[in-house]
């Protein structure tokens, strides 16, 4: 069985290891073309095709794939705007090609406006289209003429009326200009222009080239007389990465994971009701597996990138979860509190499902900006302050459990996560100062990012030091405390809806509705959480 | 008097007022980074983290970061004073507010005493690299050694610099080049082939902050008209053989820099520091920092004689050592207030 599995494991992975040069990155062709369907209309496969098959098809048959339903508009508006069936949410290439002079224009625009914003990527996904349907131009003989004198004076095969640019080029790069008569020339250098500026566009490069770490276009090779290779070679050193990259995407651990944490808070409302020691192991095994998923996911992402994985949102997220769940392990297992296992593992789950959706869909590997680029500083300040943000999560959500059940010990649990929280969220900030200081020359420079996180810690010593001063009671400091997720939710996401300053790579768009909906939500629970605890405490007066 | 004056230094220490700070700053904050959002970090921050007052329609001051930093300072120093319990189980909590105070003070000073600076350097290897100041004072420099500081704009005046005398005719902020003079008396030569300079009242499209000087060679008598635009980027060459220029407030650093290659994410260079020389890379991302300057590569850019110039961001910040001291500070005090807690617990 175990070499069944291996084996279909490598096969897999020998598949799908073509390395293909996009976006600043090398990657295997598998993530290119999720990346590229992912852009048209958010899935990982249309009809009966994979994103690689379809991706490929458009490449080497884009006749056929013109009238697929591939572009999803998600405003009817959009559609009627665009002279579409306003019913319909998926669009072919062929209806968006004859609005494309009313996408252009949009696509120049400079507003906002949800509907431009729309427009434009639709724009530039009808833009991505061509530019893979012509990739493979260079082949093709779209390059025609019936002059018999041009043919023979280019020395072409007087057979034929078509040629394709490689086959032309193969004739023509060599020739002495001034050999030629003034209609060749132009006829040949109208031609060189035309083949250049197509395969220019071409999204697919070629990598490497003879000289080591040289990138080469299809444009270069044909120039050079050099044969085009297959517009994939799979570079030997990467080989390894890249196999890993597909199996990553394949097996989309994050929603394994997702599937585990479900299964466990069912579990855990199944000991609610009956009390049963085997279905609270199944329970514990199954969070256990989860943190592990999580853990395992985070490690292929660092293997994949060579990098620290800490390079987007989702990553730190990931990162948050994965220390959610090693201190909630810690209070279980060293402090016997397993009160906080079932909220938790609900927090964790909403958090995983929103972060699990950008863990695998497109290319979820973004390359770091050069400006951030220092593994060092990155992995210290993001992991400090990642652990500072988990704590002051958690001690939101304990908050919420001590107006359930209020006793001493679960008091005094809050304010050691809230001050766990809080040091680690400082720790964090200086950290970031100090490399903040050496990469931009500057220790702290009120960028948003940075004052969202000193938001947070101000919020936390205001709590704090109204415990000590005795200005609120230790209910008032619970309630004040219950409002640390929504205040770590504005901080740590809402900040990057505002899209300025430094941390561009937070910057993310259409979370506004999921945010207003937790904090509408939370504030809901716990205002009424609130007064449960006052009608416990009246009956407990009374 | 004075039990009446510590009651009120008391109460200025409470943790209340502590409370009412802390709650200010979140406000600011807040207030201030969705102003960002609406008219960009830079004036945001100038506006709400770089002042005194905040005003609100132009008419009702609110407190600035400044403001709330000299409030927050003064009530550090009393909390520290009359506040926190002064035992030895406290000194946790002593050291994390030293720290804090540290930060607001040094801020407040280093905020005032930091100087951008700007630096531009030819990629020869031989020639340093100038460190200009960013603020509005000018000198007039002879051979890149001797100066003399421009008076304001306007105001003319005569002085001596090495073997010559110079006696300025025209000095204007609003200065209007005159490409080919007709007029005898508006003859001068400059490095940029200008023959002629006025100064104007109203703002013309073309502006060339500058001056005319006639310049004397105190032995050989011989005397020339010059004129000296403000950001030329040529010297002007004197007679004599002399680089003449006019530029913004050099700064003399302890080093020297020459320029060796450059591309387009950094520069190597040579440094010369205290006798000693040695190659750097000077990128992004990776500054060259010593006694208390930072120098930061900022771009290259092609001359029209195909000479590369490369430009430099710079700063000079005495209290660089502000936010490590604070950090160091404050982690100290974090590990003793949580050491102190402990060993009470286990007590």
């Amino acid at each position: 069985m175990r070499k069944v599995v291996l084996f279909t494991l490598l096969l897999i992975s020998l598949l799908y290891s073509e390395g293909i040069y996009s976006q600043g990155r090398i990657k295997p062709f598998d993530s290119f073309s999720r990346e590229v369907l992912y852009h048209f209309n958010g899935k990982t496969s249309f009809q009966e095709f994979s994103a690689k098959e379809l991706v490929l098809k458009i490449i080497q048959d884009p006749a056929s794939t013109e009238d697929f339903e591939l572009f999803k508009i998600n405003r009817a508006e959009i559609a009627a705007l665009l002279h579409l069936d306003s019913k319909k949410r998926y669009h072919s290439y062929s209806s968006l090609k004859k609005s494309e002079l009313l996408l252009q224009q949009y696509n120049e625009r400079e507003d906002k406006h949800p509907i431009t914003l729309e427009l434009k990527d639709i724009y530039k996904n009808t833009r991505l289209y061509e530019s893979l349907a012509h990739a493979l131009d260079y082949k093709r003989p779209w390059i025609q003429t019936e002059s018999d004198s041009l043919k023979s004076e280019l020395g072409l095969d007087l057979a034929k009326s078509s040629y394709s640019p490689e086959e032309l080029l193969s004739k023509i790069r060599l020739q002495d200009s001034t050999l030629l008569s003034d209609a060749a020339l132009w006829w040949r250098d109208s031609l060189l222009f035309q083949t250049y500026m197509s395969l220019q566009e071409s999204p697919l490069r070629i990598y490497p080239s003879e000289k080591e770490g040289e990138l080469v276009s299809a444009w270069d090779y044909l120039w050079r007389g050099v044969p085009i290779p297959s517009y994939s070679i799979p570079p030997e050193e990467n080989s390894l990465k890249l196999r890993v990259e597909v199996f990553y995407h394949q097996w989309n651990l994050p929603q394994k994971a997702l599937i585990l944490l479900g299964l466990a808070i069912l579990m855990g409302f199944i000991t609610r009701v009956f009390e049963n020691r085997f279905i609270k192991r199944v329970q514990i095994i199954l969070l256990g597996s989860c943190g592990l998923l999580l853990t395992l996911t985070l490690g292929l992402r660092a293997f994949i990138m060579q990098a620290p994985p800490l390079a987007s949102l989702y990553e730190v997220m990931l990162l948050v979860l994965v220390l959610i769940s090693f201190i909630l392990g810690f209070l279980s297992i060293k402090k016997s509190l397993t009160i906080a296992i079932i909220p938790s593992s609900l927090l964790m789950f909403i958090l995983l499902f929103f972060a699990q959706n950008a863990l695998v869909q497109g290319d979820s590997f973004s390359v770091l900006p050069a400006l951030l680029n220092s593994s060092f500083w990155l992995t210290t300040h993001v992991f400090t302050i990642a652990l500072g943000y988990s704590g002051m999560i958690l001690s939101g959500l304990w908050a919420h459990l001590c107006m359930l059940k209020p006793s001493k010990q679960n008091h005094r649990v809050l304010y050691g996560i809230l001050v766990f929280g809080m040091s680690f969220t400082v720790i964090g900030i200086l950290l970031g100062g100090i490399w903040a200081d050496l990469a931009w020359g500057r220790f702290w420079g009120w960028d948003p990012k940075e004052c969202g996180a000193l938001f947070l810690v101000l919020w936390a010593m205001i709590s704090l030091h109204a415990k000590a001063g005795r200005v609120i009671t230790q209910e008032g400091f619970v309630f004040f405390s219950a409002w640390n997720m929504i205040i770590v939710a504005l901080c740590w996401f809402g900040i990057n809806l505002l899209g300025i300053g430094l941390h561009s790579y937070g910057f993310q768009r259409g979370i506004e509705l999921s945010l207003l909906i937790f904090i509408i939500a939370d504030s809901f629970l716990i205002f009424f959480l609130t007064s449960i605890q006052r009608r416990q405490m009246r009956s407990s007066l009374e | 008097m004075f039990d009446r004056v510590k009651r009120l230094l008391k109460r200025a220490a409470s943790l209340q007022i502590t409370i009412v700070l802390l709650a200010f700053f979140a406000v600011l904050l807040f207030w201030g980074v969705l102003y960002q959002s609406k008219v960009g970090v830079d004036l945001a921050t100038e506006r709400f983290f770089g002042s005194f007052f905040i005003w609100v329609f132009d008419v009702i001051p609110l407190p600035g970061l400044y403001s709330l930093l000299v409030v927050s300072a003064i009530h550090l120093i009393l909390s520290m004073l009359y506040r926190i319990p002064q035992q030895k189980k406290s000194i946790g909590l002593y050291t994390m507010h030293l720290a804090l105070l540290i930060l607001i003070l040094g801020g407040l000073i280093g905020g005032f005493s930091r100087v951008p600076l700007k630096g531009y350097g030819i990629v020869d290897g031989k020639t340093d690299v100038v460190f200009e100041r960013s603020s509005e004072d000018y000198e007039i420099v002879l051979n890149d050694s001797l100066s003399f500081p421009l008076p304001p704009w306007g105001e003319l005046k005569s002085f001596q610099l090495g073997p010559y005398d110079f006696k300025m005719i025209l000095s204007c902020e609003e200065g209007y080049p005159i490409v080919k003079a007709k007029e005898e008396r508006l003859i001068l030569k400059n490095a940029s082939g200008f023959q002629g300079f006025e100064c104007r009242d109203k703002k013309e499209s073309v502006q060339f902050p500058g001056i005319a000087l006639v310049v004397k060679h105190n032995e050989f008598h011989h005397e020339e008209k010059i004129l000296l635009g403000l950001n030329e980027r040529r010297p002007y060459i004197l007679t004599g053989g002399e680089q003449l220029r006019l530029s913004n407030w050099r700064e003399k650093m302890p080093f020297s820099i020459q320029v060796i290659s450059v591309d387009k994410t950094g520069a190597d260079v040579l440094i010369s520091e205290k006798g000693d020389s040695f190659p750097r890379r000077i990128a992004l991302n990776v500054p060259y920092k010593s006694s208390h300057y930072s120098i930061y590569f900022s771009t290259v850019l092609d001359s029209f004689d195909d000479q590369k110039i490369v430009l430099f961001k710079a700063k000079k910040d005495l209290f660089d050592f502000v936010p490590y001291l604070f950090t160091i500070l404050l982690l100290a005090g974090l590990a003793l207030h949580y050491l102190i807690l402990r060993e009470g617990k286990k007590s």
